[in-house]
């Protein structure tokens, strides 16, 4: 359907629920199945990404420090813990996000329940 | 302080203020969402509320979806809240705009590879303001007094362009599409006069021919048939050389015909049989179907002479000329018939959406709703066979036998009950 495929998708827009239904995908449901099967993995690769930088950061850091390289510089190596702490608390976080996929799965075959009767209609008219 | 210690610090405060930004992100995009969501909500609403442009609104559609992630739907509740509120609203206009196409009401068989037509509205919309018969016989008479190229499907005559101006605004495809769904409602009306006052209808006559016959017999009062007159003038009239306002009087005109005439939705045929009753009523007319089917098979095999063997009256013995000719009293059975026949094609035309202008006889009619998958073949074959032999003993009635024709008068009581 031309109308629905003007703009660019973004990530996991509500969009690409119409793009599923109107290019006339059979399994809906399935495809969307997928998609969140792609998401799941990507937000995990970033999850062990942050966790994985931010130990590493830490790591570091601590070995700078046992090392008595960071002795006089107290505001320095502050900011650096706390950025090394945030950025596993990033990934952290992201994990909590990825945790609630199935809830986000759920809804979004709802979402899609609503929506696609009434692409359809717009589809069949455009014919 | 070593350069891997200034790298690690380097690192890891770029790290973190990476980490804070995507956090304060994530925080605040719910509200960023929403406010987006409200401006195309607010686009959405408006557009659909002043007009139902069905390319904008699926455009509006797709921009409100794209203003917000699955993940934020999931997760904000008013965000949630409202897009479901939205689509069940955009869904309730979808649906008042058209009805979903239904299937046809008397279809014996449905094809499950065919999509159902898109179904005329069920009822005709009335114009603003219901006019009196006086301020329609005043509309009546401007028309009748302008001259028309009246095409009645064929070109235009010569004559009649020299006459007639091309219009300046001419009438508009939605105002001709609105004044076509009258023709069906008064040729049923006209129909049922004919019926009721013996008016012989052949099942071929157009509108205007039905209605110069009705009038003939004053089955109706001149001014209903001035209104109608006019009306169907600018329904048969070439669109180029009709006024928009000329559509829209012509639209009173039909609206108002079809009131004035008021003809009650009865029907002479008794109501269905108790379902204890219906059982046997099946059986006996199975028999009288597989009876009818061969007398078909054997009809078909007769041989009568066309219009112009029938008018040189030359066969040569190749013709076998009745022992028992047509009567005129059996043809005029069968026409009784015709006008409860063509009512009923014409209500599943309406139904199913099928498009009807005046000028169909119940043959054509009867061929349209065949190929729609409306009738069932079966139906189709006992009306086209019936019309056939009728015709024949029209156009040859030395060559037909009245027991024939008497079948043509059962075929079309079969017809009948297909059609019931």
């Amino acid at each position: 359907m031309v109308i629905f495929r003007q703009k660019k998708i973004d990530d996991q827009s509500a969009r690409l629920l119409l793009t599923i239904v109107s290019s006339g995908i059979h399994d809906s449901e399935k495809s969307i199945e997928k998609l969140f099967d792609w998401h799941f993995h990507y937000t995990l690769f970033s999850v062990r990404l942050f966790v994985g930088s931010g130990l590493a950061i830490l790591a570091s850091l601590l070995i700078i420090f046992y090392k008595g390289e960071l002795d006089n510089q107290a505001f320095l190596s502050t900011v650096a813990f706390i950025g090394g702490i945030l950025t596993v608390a990033a990934g952290l976080y992201r994990y909590t996000l990825l945790r609630q996929i199935p809830f986000e799965y759920i809804q979004a075959l709802h979402l899609l329940k609503n929506a696609a009767p009434l692409i359809k209609r717009f589809q069949d008219r455009e014919r | 302080m070593s350069a891997f210690a200034i790298f690690i610090i380097l690192i890891s405060i770029c790290a973190g203020l990476l980490s804070l930004g995507f956090i304060i992100y994530q925080a605040m995009s719910s509200q960023r969402t929403l406010k987006k969501f409200n401006e195309s909500y607010v686009r959405i609403s408006q557009s659909t509320s002043q007009s139902f442009d069905q390319e904008e609104l699926a455009v509006n559609l797709s921009d409100v979806l794209g203003t917000f992630t699955l993940v934020e739907y999931s997760h904000n509740p008013q965000l949630k809240k409202q897009v479901d509120a939205l689509l069940k609203d955009i869904s309730e206009k979808v649906n008042n705009f058209a009805k979903p196409a239904t299937t046809y009401p008397l279809a014996r068989f449905t094809s499950d590879n065919r999509q159902p037509k898109q179904p005329a509205p069920p009822f005709i919309e009335e114009p603003d303001g219901a006019e009196t018969p006086e301020v329609l016989e005043r509309l009546a008479k401007h028309i009748s007094e302008k001259k028309h190229a009246v095409t009645n499907g064929f070109p235009v005559d010569e004559r009649d362009e020299l006459e007639s101006h091309h219009a300046q605004n001419p009438v508009s495809v939605a105002t001709l599409r609105r004044l076509h769904q009258y023709h069906i409602p008064i040729m049923i009306n006209l129909l049922k006069i004919a019926r009721k006052e013996d008016v012989e209808y052949r099942g071929s006559e157009c509108t205007r021919n039905l209605l110069e016959a009705i009038y003939r017999k004053n089955a109706i009062p001149s001014q209903t048939y001035k209104i109608l007159t006019a009306a169907l003038k600018i329904m048969d009239g070439d669109k180029s050389y009709v006024e928009e306002y000329e559509g829209q009087m012509a639209l009173k005109l039909a609206a108002g015909a079809i009131r004035l005439i008021g003809m009650p939705d009865d029907d002479f045929r008794p109501a269905a049989a108790s379902r204890e009753t219906q059982y046997l009523l099946d059986r006996v007319q199975a028999s009288q179907r597989e009876e009818l089917k061969v007398f078909i098979k054997k009809f078909s095999q007769r041989r009568i002479p066309g219009p112009v063997d029938a008018y040189l009256e030359d066969d040569d013995g190749y013709y076998k000329i009745a022992q028992k000719p047509v009567s005129e009293n059996t043809l005029h059975e069968v026409y009784r018939f015709y006008p409860t026949l063509m009512i009923n094609l014409l209500r599943i035309s309406r139904d199913g959406g099928i498009e009807y202008r005046g000028r169909d006889s119940i043959e054509s009619l009867a061929q349209k709703l065949s190929n729609e998958n409306a009738i069932s073949p079966l139906t189709a074959s006992f009306l086209f066979n019936s019309v056939r032999i009728v015709s024949s003993a029209e156009i040859a009635p030395k060559f037909v036998e009245d027991d024939e024709l008497r079948m043509a008068k059962r075929l079309a009581d079969a017809a009948l009950d297909g059609l019931d």
